[in-house]
């Protein structure tokens, strides 16, 4: 075979034949080496080694192998542990098939149209599992985009494991710009005027107003040079600032479990189809809760099955003061993040301010004491509308 | 020399050809005194690690040191390597330089 070679010592009468002979055949010898009279060791190619053979058959020479090298020494590593080759190349087939397939399915951005990009996939087999060449990408995304007419540009994409699906949301024109009939604007919420921008119509506002809700802001008319009024379908932004506020309650106790000292042991066999137990689960008078779970690989590392310690431990419920300082922390972010949530996360942060009270928290059947936090949050926001 | 020999080397020296590659010339390049290439090599007559003997068309080729050994051996060329102390060509003759033809 080639690729490989074979380093070979002889012992015999008249070694020298042995060059001779290599010279006749078209043998390469390399590296020959006569460490004693009657010994000679030299290397050649696997595929020449044959003639070494004959030779040392014909002339009564004794034929060591000392060391093979290249192809022919996996060959005959394969050709001896074949079990553990199958194995190896089995593995790698499943693992190289495992990994051209899809596995997470990421869909991003597509908003209310979450349910519609899946229900496209589902009808199109695509879920975790389906092999990953089999899916035309770009077709896809075509389709994606012809199905979904809110989606203002679609891309997908297979990344290792993964299928990626980005979408943009296409973003509708509101009514008032559409509408050409004219109209005026009004606030939408109560605020401060910070600053107006006029498009169409006349502000009837400046900055520094302070506003309610429903106050005309904009005005649908138009002065021309000669003095006449037109009347317009008014467009702009009235830029002002706007409070929201929140209020979250955290209670000024913790529940913590306290072990009671006693612990029970469960053995379960597991397997990646399922798990069974020859124990039940321990009961226990007052609460209990799995504590520890340690596994333990039962046949080798290789086969899916091991088994899973669990220990039990029955424990008591006791509740325990928390420290004020920290508890209307907690509540002051819990506020912000509501607050927040209720303005939109875009808008820009003037100012924000908290409040703490202290007061009886109820929680099930009975209270206990806890910390209101109501925030109040200061953003700048269009409320033209 | 036989006449058909001068001719040959004539007519290469004529032609401006190398006498070695006409004539099959052993041709020996040394490496200082550790390694050695012959080529145009008959074959060897003896091999061990202080003397090698090879036959060329110019007689037997002598090669004396020590820890030598054949780092390659093809049907034309051969490479050895080791401390030369000597090459010396023995009984370069009409006869032999025939024989290994």
């Amino acid at each position: 075979m080639y690729g490989g070679t074979v380093r070979f010592a002889l012992e015999g009468l008249s070694l020298e034949r042995l060059l001779n002979q290599c010279i006749e055949m078209g043998v390469i010898l390399s590296d020959v080496q006569r460490p004693r009279v009657r010994v000679i060791t030299a290397a050649v190619s696997s595929g020449q080694f044959k003639h070494i053979k004959a030779l040392a058959k014909k002339y009564d020479w004794k034929l060591t192998v000392r060391k093979v090298t290249g192809l022919p020494r996996l060959r005959d590593f394969a050709w001896r542990r074949a079990a553990l080759v199958a194995g190896a190349l089995v593995f790698l087939a499943v693992a190289w098939y495992m990994c051209n397939c899809i596995w997470s399915i990421q869909i991003h951005g597509a908003g209310p149209y979450l349910g519609e990009v899946r229900q496209v996939l589902r009808e199109n087999d695509i879920a975790p599992g389906r092999f990953s060449m089999n899916i035309d990408v770009e077709e896809l995304r075509a389709l994606l985009a012809r199905r979904l007419s809110g989606l203002a540009w679609v891309s997908v994409s297979v990344d290792g494991v993964r299928l990626k699906v980005y979408c943009v949301q296409g973003v509708p024109r509101v009514e008032s710009d559409l509408s050409d009939q004219p109209g005026d604007i009004f606030a939408s919420r109560d605020g401060v005027i910070e600053s107006v921008r006029v498009a169409a119509g006349t502000a009837q506002v400046k900055q520094g107003d302070a506003v309610r809700k429903g106050q005309l802001l904009i005005k649908g008319e138009e002065r021309s040079w000669g003095g006449a009024v037109n009347q317009v379908a008014a467009r702009g932004e009235a830029l002002a600032r706007v409070w929201y506020t929140a209020e979250a309650v955290v209670p000024l106790t913790e529940v913590v479990s306290v072990p009671d000292g006693e612990s029970a042991l469960r053995k379960v066999y597991v397997t990646p189809w399922g798990e069974w137990s020859p124990e039940g689960i321990p009961l226990f008078e007052d609460a209990q809760a799995v504590d520890a779970q340690a596994r333990v690989v039962l046949i080798g590392a290789a086969l899916p099955l091991w088994m899973r310690l669990e220990e039990y431990v029955p424990v008591t419920l006791e509740s325990r003061p928390r420290d004020e300082e920290e508890v209307k922390h907690e509540a002051g972010l819990a506020a912000l993040r509501l607050a927040r949530e209720a303005a939109g996360v875009d808008k820009p942060i003037v100012d924000k301010w908290v409040e703490y009270s202290i007061i009886d928290n109820t929680i099930g059947a009975g209270t206990s004491p806890g910390v209101k936090a109501r925030l109040t949050l200061e953003v700048l926001e269009d409320i033209a509308k | 020399m036989r006449i058909g020999k001068r001719r040959t080397i004539r007519h290469a020296q004529q032609l401006g050809l190398p006498e070695d590659v006409v004539l099959g010339l052993p041709r020996l390049v040394l490496h200082g005194n550790s390694s050695m290439t012959l080529e145009n090599h008959h074959g060897a007559l003896e091999y061990g690690s202080t003397r090698i003997r090879m036959r060329t068309s110019l007689g037997t080729l002598t090669i004396l040191g020590s820890d030598m050994s054949l780092t390659r051996m093809g049907r034309h060329d051969m490479m050895l390597r080791g401390e030369i102390q000597s090459v010396n060509f023995e009984g370069a003759s009409e006869s032999g330089a025939g024989k290994g033809r």
